[in-house]
């Protein structure tokens, strides 16, 4: 197939499209926003604790941020966290599952008990030490992407580490080996374009993963104060209270834009799964 | 002509699989062969009897729990060094595999195994030589090049595909080809064309031929020698007529009896 009748194909798939509509509004949002509505999310120059009207349209949170605002630049730094998150993970755990799979031997042993280390440890547990160490004043949104990913490769690089025992023993490899091809050559040549759906739907999950981590993290108020995210508007909502106070215009959209967020990268992930695995076409 | 090309010393591989309670299988067990220049020689034997493990051996991408082989007066496994070496070594000892459609990474066109056969013997792929070997080579093994070449390969059929994997044999002109079941997954009117091109390569450039075969009958009509292996050791070794006509082993009497033939109904003994 060629990428063209991919695309086809993809885009024909219900799931997928739906996912793919979901995230093109909020990217849309994201950078359309700030340009129509320019608005500082930061700003406190605003009455508090406005409901929605025509001049505040998601209306202002207790220190008076516009609402809006805060959504247009929360979007766009939780969606950067989350490709980040899904970048440092999918390299992390390719890293380590190739050399593990293709080298084998000790080098597998200490790379596969490493990673079974890594499992083992409570992913928010060191996220909190680790910003608590340096500080959420110095941490920028990388640290945080950083941080999350750190506790998320194992359970990747364990997958792509199965996959290439399994493809190494395949006969294209042996008859590439014996052409004279060294691992590295085979590794990008023969191996990974086996896993590259694999690796793309991983890729999708753990951008969901980091969007929704950043989240928690916000909530514990363990990423930087002075960048907006969705979670971080909603750390806002928690600490005034907004909650108990029923002033649901703080909390209720952001949130929504973040389910939305995390059930259209789920539908996105299924739909690629369902285009590339045969077995599950037609479902 | 008689001096061996390649021979093993007490060849034996051992699998153990577990952790703490370990199981251990002989799958190659004290096995000593020896090839002689430009002869077909067939390794015949059941399913799990340890023909592939010991073309993996002879091939050096499976290492040998004990013993030897040695190759031109060469220790393959311990006198290869390096990649300069093995590639000496692979240019003269090749393989074709049982399934054709595995032997091909279907993400690329199967123009890439023959180009790199050529880049194993040091022709760039992209030359005028290069491209003129390949179309020869396509056609010494009876395909047109013009409709084989820039297919992927699930556009052409197993016997086609095998075709293309002796092209790449005739490429490397090897001294040794192991031929792991090459045509056992082909229909039966494609066998014998196929089997016709290992012969030819046999008598135009000399190659020895060790043929893996589970079908003594096919081993019967191809081989000068055949080689019959059960459970890791290799049982019985000599001519085919010797073999076929005086069977020596309880199983080889089995295996004889186990091949079909026309005007002979099958015995079942329930």
């Amino acid at each position: 197939m060629s990428i063209t009748e991919l695309l086809y194909v993809l885009f024909n798939n219900k799931r997928f499209m739906i996912g793919f509509g979901i995230i093109l509004f909020q990217l849309l949002l994201s950078f359309m926003g700030p340009l129509l509505y320019p608005v500082d999310p930061f700003s406190t120059d605003n009455p508090p604790w406005t409901p929605p009207n025509e001049v505040y349209p998601l209306g202002t949170d207790r220190s008076g941020r516009d609402m809006l605002a805060m959504i247009f630049h929360g979007i766009r730094n939780s969606l950067y966290v989350g490709v980040l998150t899904g970048l440092f993970t999918i390299a992390m755990g390719l890293v380590v599952g190739l050399i593990s799979g293709i080298k084998g031997g000790i080098l597998d042993e200490i790379l596969m008990a490493m990673t079974n280390i890594v499992m083992l440890i409570p992913s928010v547990l060191l996220a909190i030490l680790i910003i608590t160490y340096i500080g959420y004043e110095n941490a920028r949104l990388e640290l945080v992407a950083f941080v999350l990913s750190i506790t998320a490769w194992p359970g990747f690089a364990r997958a792509v580490r199965s996959q290439v025992l399994s493809l190494r023993e395949r006969e294209f490899v042996y008859l590439s080996k014996i052409a004279g091809y060294n691992s590295l050559k085979i590794a990008f040549q023969d191996i990974l374009p086996h896993l590259a759906t694999f690796t793309l739907v991983s890729f999708v999950n753990y951008i969901n993963l980091g969007i929704n981590g950043e989240v928690g993290l916000s909530i514990l108020g363990l990423t930087p104060m002075n960048i907006m995210t969705l979670g971080k508007i909603l750390y806002f909502a928690a600490i005034t209270q907004a909650f108990i106070l029923g002033k649901w215009w703080t909390f209720i959209p952001a949130g929504l834009l973040q389910v939305l967020l995390s059930v259209s990268l789920l539908l996105i992930a299924t739909g690629i799964d369902e285009v590339f695995n045969p077995r599950l076409r037609g479902m | 002509m008689s001096y061996d090309l390649l021979k093993t010393k007490n060849l034996t591989k051992v699998f153990e699989s577990g952790f703490l309670r370990k199981t251990y299988i002989k799958a190659v067990d004290n096995v000593n062969i020896f090839l002689k220049e430009g002869e077909v020689v067939s390794l015949a034997g059941q399913s799990g009897s340890g023909k592939t493990t010991l073309a993996k051996m002879i091939l050096r991408v499976l290492e040998p729990t004990s013993g030897e082989i040695i190759f031109k007066d060469k220790n393959i496994w311990r006198d290869l060094k390096g990649l300069k070496d093995l590639k000496w070594y692979w240019r003269n000892v090749h393989i074709i595999f049982q399934n054709p459609f595995s032997n091909f990474n279907p993400f690329y066109k199967v123009d890439r195994t023959l180009q790199q056969a050529l880049e194993l013997i040091g022709i760039d792929p992209d030359s005028h030589e290069g491209k003129q070997l390949i179309r020869e080579a396509l056609e010494v093994v009876g395909l047109r090049p013009d409709e084989t070449l820039g297919k992927y390969p699930h556009q052409l059929s197993g016997g086609q595909l095998q075709r293309i994997m002796i092209a790449r044999a005739w490429i490397i002109k090897p001294k040794l080809l192991l031929a792991d079941e090459p045509v056992s997954m082909l229909d039966v009117s494609t066998r014998g064309k196929i089997l016709e091109l290992f012969l030819k390569l046999r008598d135009e450039q000399k190659t020895t031929v060790l043929f893996i075969t589970h079908d003594f009958g096919l081993a019967y009509a191809v081989s000068d020698r055949v080689m019959i292996m059960y459970r890791g050791k290799i049982i019985e070794e000599g001519t085919p007529d010797e073999i076929f006509f005086n069977p020596k082993h309880k199983y080889t009497k089995e295996l004889i009896e186990s091949v079909p033939m026309l005007y002979r109904k099958w015995k079942f003994e329930l």
